[in-house]
């Protein structure tokens, strides 16, 4: 049932049930003077004496203020409470509200449905941005685009500082300018016109004041009563609920953003740095064959038609030959290092895989005296290419067994890690390990502690494991010897789909916690 | 008088045929294969004239410049060496170098360029 209390329908019809009322009520007394015959008076003028009840009945409904207050009161309360429209279009939109997560889809409905249900001429939903040093308008109805998209309230003007004071009160705008000293009433009065409302309905969540709906534009088209406003509390407790979450949802996706941007922006950086680092080195090590070939030929030139000529020659291109094959090597060696293996991944038993990779360097390692150890647990399976975990595990021991020399132990510990669905690979030796301040740069390709080395071991190593999403960090305990710990997660989500499932966690977390 | 070359690099074939070329033009050759080595020939030797490759183990070659000029501010460094980048000129300018010579080497052009740095020298 809709019902109105303001409309001229429900006036007039208020206004006859009190003359109704106040007519029944002189009849009753009438008869009863005449029943308890107090006072008696002839059955010719009793119709003119109800005819006189009715026209004071009539009048005193039009006219009496009080009676028509009352009256308005026990129908509001007792008798049409549930039934106010406007109220109900409200409390079912209060409802809704809580399943829109998009702050604009949010704030449209909020202005549409409560400037439709008060017959409001306009209505505009502010939120607080910019730090919190500005209210913005996000939608409104009534107004005209360009209106919406200057409209800003300062948190710091006079309005503002009300705001923050006023709790979860309507502001109202005749009233709060009586209210003021004239000066501060003109530049509210500004403000007021700026968010075209004579009314203000603060949201606040725990405290904290998120935005505002600003309505009644100019002059003030309606008027509201106590109940409106108490409705208009219910209702902002649920707005700022919804509000909350919208803007949440929002920081969130604009977080999103940003850090995807950051993190193809670091991901292109590195990529790059790699790059010319691989260059680099690979210049440095293909000039020194270059230079050996070069100059041990313009020695030989310098040498034509000495004695020594003849004799020189065969060391000098048997030494050519020997530097062009290191040259062919090394490029070889660096393209081995960066190629993606092209044989099919596989479910494989990780530690398997550091048992294969030590069994090749067996008779190495036992030449030097060397143990390699492998600990962990059969049951950690992991998806990759088993060339990739070969050459992974076959580097780091490669790389311990080198830095050793002779005697000691070369330990690789492999644990799932608990809570996660990762796998850790620790891997410790007994050797000297580096300077602290070489740990940085020791998965440098070219970088070698060692001359016949050509330093792409551990940058293989590292290169593997960050296709496989993983991390590798290096810890070097001066006279302890290095330690490698290898994080790997066993299965790969996109980092896409990584931060969305963070978010919507969040998420769900913050609506079940405001319901 | 002789002409002290000190030839410093990890390579040592680059260290041998450098070494066999300025010997044929009268020089004393000494090696080192690294910025400790060349430190310790140096104090020893007392070179005129030190070839310095830079990308060494154990001490590179600025850090071998550094020292080496600290030492004896009087002795012309060239330094030899395969990248060319200019943060590494730069460095090395700074820290004394008298010139920079990129492999692969013209012999002829590091002759003459020996040569000059020792007029005056010896």
């Amino acid at each position: 049932m809709s019902f109105h209390l303001r409309t001229t329908q429900a006036v007039l019809i208020r206004k006859a049930m009190v003359g109704a009322a106040f007519f029944l009520l002189s009849v009753f007394c009438l008869n009863t003077l005449a029943d308890l015959k107090l006072f008696v008076f002839p059955a010719e003028i009793r119709f003119s004496l109800y005819a006189i009840a009715a026209f004071f009945s009539i009048a005193a409904a039009l006219l009496l203020k009080p009676a028509d207050r009352a009256a308005k009161h026990v129908l509001r309360d007792y008798v049409m409470r549930r039934e106010c429209y406007s109220h109900l279009v409200l409390e079912e939109l209060s409802e809704e509200l809580l399943s829109v997560l998009n702050l604009r889809e949010l704030a449209n409905l909020v202005v549409n449905s409560f400037a439709e249900a008060f017959h409001l001429r306009t209505s505009a939903l502010f939120v607080l941005r910019n730090c919190d040093d500005a209210f913005e308008a996000v939608s409104a109805y009534g107004w005209s685009a360009s209106d919406l998209k200057k409209a800003k309230l300062s948190t710091h003007g006079l309005l503002g500082e009300i705001l923050k004071k006023n709790g979860e009160h309507t502001l109202i705008r005749n009233i709060l300018l009586k209210s003021v000293q004239w000066q501060d009433a003109a530049s509210l009065e500004d403000e007021f016109r700026a968010i075209q409302g004579a009314w203000v309905l603060p949201f606040l969540f725990k405290g904290k004041l998120l935005g505002f709906l600003a309505f009644g534009a100019e002059s003030p088209d309606r008027i509201f009563e106590q109940a409106d406003f108490k409705s208009f509390r219910k209702f902002a407790r649920r707005v700022s609920i919804a509000l909350n979450n919208a803007l949440q949802v929002e920081y969130l996706t604009r977080f999103n953003g940003e850090l995807q941007d950051a993190q193809s922006q670091r991901f292109q950086v590195s990529k790059l740095k790699a790059v010319s680092q691989l260059a680099e080195g690979l210049a440095h090590e293909i000039h020194n064959p270059l230079a050996i070939i070069s100059g041990k030929a313009q020695v030989l030139l310098f040498k034509k038609d000495t004695p020594e000529w003849g004799k020189q020659v065969e060391e000098t291109l048997s030494v050519i030959i020997q530097q062009s094959k290191r040259a062919a090597d090394i490029i070889r060696k660096v393209l081995a290092s960066v190629r993606e293996s092209h044989s099919a991944a596989r479910d494989l038993e990780i530690r398997q895989c550091a048992l294969d990779a030590a069994e090749l360097l067996r008779y190495q390692a036992a030449l030097k005296q060397i143990e390699v150890i492998v600990e962990g647990e059969a049951s950690i399976r992991f998806f990759a290419n088993p060339g990739d975990m070969h050459e992974m595990f076959a580097g780091l021991m490669l790389n311990a067994v080198e830095m050793l020399g002779s005697h000691g132990w070369v330990r690789i510990q492999i644990q799932a890690v608990r809570d996660s669905e990762a796998v850790e690979i620790l891997v410790t030796d007994s050797g000297p390990g580096v300077e602290p301040e070489l740990v940085e740069q020791i998965f440098d390709p070219f970088f070698k502690t060692r001359h016949e080395a050509l330093g792409l071991g551990l940058f293989t190593v590292k290169h593997i494991v960050h296709r496989y999403g993983g991390s590798i960090r290096a810890e070097s305990r001066l006279g302890k010897g290095l330690m490698f710990q290898i994080h790997l997660p066993l299965k790969r989500p996109t980092e896409q789909v990584m931060i969305e499932a963070q978010s919507l966690n969040g998420l769900t977390e913050t609506i079940s916690e405001r319901k | 008088m002789v002409k002290k070359l000190l030839v410093v690099d990890d390579e040592e074939e680059i260290c041998d045929f450098l070494k066999s070329f300025f010997e044929d033009r009268q020089f004393e050759v000494e090696t080192a294969h690294s910025g400790i080595q060349a430190i310790e020939k140096a104090r020893k030797f007392g070179p005129h004239v030190i070839l310095l490759d830079i990308q060494m183990p154990e001490m590179d070659g600025l850090k071998a410049l550094k020292i080496l000029k600290e030492e004896n501010p009087k002795v012309k460094v060239i330094m030899v060496t395969a990248v060319e980048t200019q943060e590494k000129i730069e460095e090395s300018m700074r820290l004394g170098a008298d010139n920079y010579i990129t492999k692969p080497l013209s012999l002829e052009y590091l002759e003459n360029d020996v040569q000059e740095k020792l007029k005056g020298l010896v």
